[in-house]
């Protein structure tokens, strides 16, 4: 059987959530996501679930870092959702969402967790979608103003940040199969305009 | 903040037939978002079919 000390002892062992997936986004002041528009519309979802509540990581985040760190984990890798922090994706912070990853950062860093951070982990606002989302190249600044913000504020605390998750999952599965519909624009089109806007964000 | 990096998923194509299929899977799968983080550039692989429907201005972003 494999064990851990068959790794180099530098080797860390990391698990990872996204934010819209287990948070609750219906609480703490968070803007609507593109998941919560999608989940509300009738015939997108088998039961019309949604994630309104997800598995309440909003007030259960201690007991949900106690389980990370007693399996043994070094790392914790986490998203930032920007619709939390910003719920018009732009402009006015909500405290209430920039307190909560605050929190949750210095929780990791009680049990000894590296925070290892997504900005991005498909968790887009509903406004930001609104105006094309990925296939906009505004977004590069966008997510940059974004990036300031919640890294203002948690940054110092960060062992590592990357700014999206999966990124050809996110093109491939993310952007075209969720939002493609019957009379959808051209396939290629769509998913080389995301790409594109990956690379200056990447830089930035 | 110092420690900054990207998260990439990779897919591995074998050819059942056509290597030249799976070269170009691996240019637009992988190599696409690898050229743009560490070559400033795409794959010509990438840039031979795709490259009509690239945004405007899309090679002055890398500079």
């Amino acid at each position: 059987m494999i064990q851990r000390r068959h790794f180099p002892e530098e080797f860390l062992f990391g698990t990872a959530t996204s934010a819209y997936q287990i948070e609750g986004h219906a609480h703490g002041g968070a803007g609507r996501t593109h998941w919560d528009s999608f989940a509300a519309t009738p015939g997108n979802v088998v039961r019309a679930e949604h994630g309104q509540l997800a598995c309440d990581h909003y007030h259960l985040f201690e007991q949900d870092l106690d389980l990370v760190a007693a399996a043994g984990f070094d790392t914790y890798r986490f998203s930032t959702s920007c619709a939390r922090v910003m719920p018009e994706g732009r402009g006015a912070v909500n405290q209430e969402g920039l307190d909560f990853y605050d929190r949750l950062t210095d929780a990791m860093l009680e049990r000894g967790l590296k925070p290892a951070a997504t900005l991005y982990h498909w968790e887009m606002p509903s406004a930001l979608e609104d105006q094309g989302g990925w296939r906009n190249r505004d977004i590069a600044n966008w997510f940059g103003d974004f990036t300031d913000v919640i890294m203002g504020r948690i940054g110092d605390r960060m062992y590592s940040v990357a700014p999206s998750t999966s990124l050809g999952a996110l093109v491939g599965c993310h952007i075209l199969k969720v939002h493609m519909r019957p009379g959808c624009a051209n396939f290629v089109r769509r998913r080389v305009q995301c790409i594109m806007c990956f690379a200056p964000m990447e830089q930035r | 903040m110092t420690n900054l990096g990207a998260v990439c998923n990779f897919e591995y194509a074998n050819p059942a037939d056509d290597a030249a299929a799976a070269g170009r899977y691996d240019a637009i799968y992988n190599r696409f978002f690898m050229g743009g983080i560490f070559h400033k550039s795409y794959p010509d692989l990438v840039l031979e079919r795709l490259e009509p429907h690239l945004p405007k201005g899309w090679d002055t972003d890398l500079i």
